[in-house]
C-alpha cells in the first residue's frame, strides 16, 4: 500500500491542504494523483484508507523505535512506503486508538516506585 | 530489556482494537496479564507502573512499555500469537458483512505480519497461520491495496452485487451467511466442510489448549470459541 499522504507532501489525514493543492495543481506523479483523487475524495474509501494508514504508520514507528527496520518481511512487501517512519509523538497521537487525552505525568513516575503522580509543569 | 515482548503487547492491543478501546480496558488487560505471568512482587511493582500509565500520553505509554522486562518464554509468546491470530480472524470475519470482505482485514493483516515478524524475525508465525488455514480449507483474508484506484475498481462491482443479493435474503438465510462467515466458509459449504472447519477452530481455541495464557486472553478466546460453537450449532439445524 502506498503512502498517498507522504507522496503528496502531507503529514497525514488531518493535513489535507497539501493533498488538495497537489490535486488542484496536478503536481506530482500522475499515477499517485489518480489514486489519491479516487481514494481520498470518496468518504468510504478515505475512511478505510485512513484506518489502514494509521495502523501502518503506528507499526512502522514502533519498528523504527525498536530498530526493526531491516527485517525483510516488512520492508520488501507491500508496505514499502512505511518501511522507515521515524518516531514522532504528534503522529503517534494521531494514530493510536485511545478514546480521550489524559493529563501528562512526570516521567519519573514510570519507574514502578512509589513516586507521586504529578502533572507536568 | 525485551523489546519484542513490549512490541507484542502493543500489537496485540492494536490487533484487538477495531474500534475505540478505553484506557481502562487496556490497563486491566495488561495488569491481569502481568499477574498471571510474573512472581507476585514483580507483578505488583509492574502493575503499579501500568496503573500510572493509564494517565499517560500515548508516546509516553509506548516508552514505558518498551522499558519493561517481561519474562515470557518463546513458547508462551507463540501460544499467545496463535490465539491472538485465531481470535482476530474470527472477529474480522464476523465483521465482514458490515463492509467489503477484502477491505476490513487489510489493517489486521499488516498487524499480523508485524506480529509474525516480531515473534520470529522471519515469517514463521504468519506461515504457520497460512498453512494451518489452507489445510483446514479456511479462506485467509488477503491485504487489499487500499491506495490503488485500480484495486478499488476491481472490488466495487462485486460488493454492489453482494449487497443486492443480501437484500433478497430472509432473516434465516442471513443468519446462515453470518454463521458461515464466522467459520470462514462460503455460502455453498457442505456439512462435511462445516464439521472439518469447526474441528480446526476447536483445536485452536478450546479452553483446555489455552491454559498457559493469561486469564484475560483465555476469557477472550473462550468467548470466540463459544461464538464458533453457536455458529456450528445453528448450521447443523435442518
Amino acid at each position: 500500500m502506498k503512502d498517498l499522504y507522504g507522496r503528496l507532501g502531507s503529514r497525514g489525514p488531518k493535513d489535507q491542504a497539501p493533498v488538495e493543492r497537489a490535486l488542484r495543481e496536478q503536481s506530482g506523479d500522475r499515477q499517485d494523483l489518480l489514486d489519491a483523487a479516487f481514494v481520498l475524495s470518496d468518504p468510504f474509501r478515505k475512511q478505510q484508507y485512513d484506518d489502514c494508514w494509521k495502523t501502518l504508520v503506528l507499526v512502522a514507528m514502533i519498528r523504527h523505535r525498536f530498530g526493526m527496520t531491516q527485517t525483510p518481511l516488512w520492508c520488501t512487501q507491500s508496505a514499502g512506503d512505511f518501511a522507515v517512519v521515524p518516531w514522532s509523538p504528534g503522529l503517534a497521537a494521531q494514530c493510536l486508538p485511545f478514546d480521550a487525552e489524559a493529563p501528562r505525568l512526570q516521567k519519573s513516575s514510570l519507574d514502578g516506585g512509589a513516586g507521586p503522580m504529578l502533572p507536568r509543569a | 530489556m525485551d523489546h519484542t515482548d513490549a512490541t507484542l503487547i502493543v500489537m496485540l492491543w492494536v490487533a484487538r482494537c477495531d474500534g475505540p478501546l478505553s484506557r481502562h480496558e487496556f490497563v486491566e488487560l495488561l495488569a491481569s496479564s502481568l499477574r498471571a505471568s510474573h512472581p507476585a512482587p514483580t507483578a505488583a511493582r509492574l502493575e503499579a507502573c501500568i496503573r500510572r500509565m493509564s494517565t499517560l500520553q500515548p508516546e509516553e505509554l509506548i516508552d514505558a512499555l518498551a522499558s519493561m522486562t517481561l519474562d515470557r518464554s518463546i513458547e508462551q509468546r507463540k501460544a499467545q500469537l496463535k490465539s491472538a491470530v485465531a481470535m482476530a480472524m474470527v472477529d474480522v470475519r464476523a465483521g465482514v458483512l458490515s463492509g467489503p470482505a477484502d477491505v476490513l482485514p487489510t489493517a489486521a493483516v499488516h498487524v499480523l505480519r508485524m506480529l509474525a515478524d516480531a515473534l520470529s524475525g522471519g515469517g514463521d508465525g504468519l506461515a504457520w497461520l497460512t498453512e494451518s488455514c489452507r489445510k483446514a480449507g479456511v479462506r485467509v483474508p488477503l491485504a487489499g491495496d487500499l491506495s490503488s484506484a485500480a484495486w478499488w475498481m476491481s472490488i466495487d462491482a462485486p460488493i454492489d452485487a453482494d449487497r443486492d443479493r443480501m437484500r433478497a435474503y430472509t432473516q434465516d438465510e442471513m443468519q446462515r451467511v453470518r454463521d458461515l462467515a464466522v467459520l470462514g466458509l462460503e455460502l455453498d459449504a457442505t456439512s462435511e466442510q462445516i464439521e472439518q472447519t469447526f474441528r480446526f477452530w476447536v483445536r485452536l481455541l478450546h479452553p483446555d489448549t489455552l491454559r498457559q495464557l493469561p486469564p484475560d486472553i483465555q476469557t477472550i478466546a473462550e468467548r470466540t470459541y463459544h461464538r464458533v460453537q453457536d455458529a456450528r450449532r445453528r448450521l447443523k439445524k435442518p
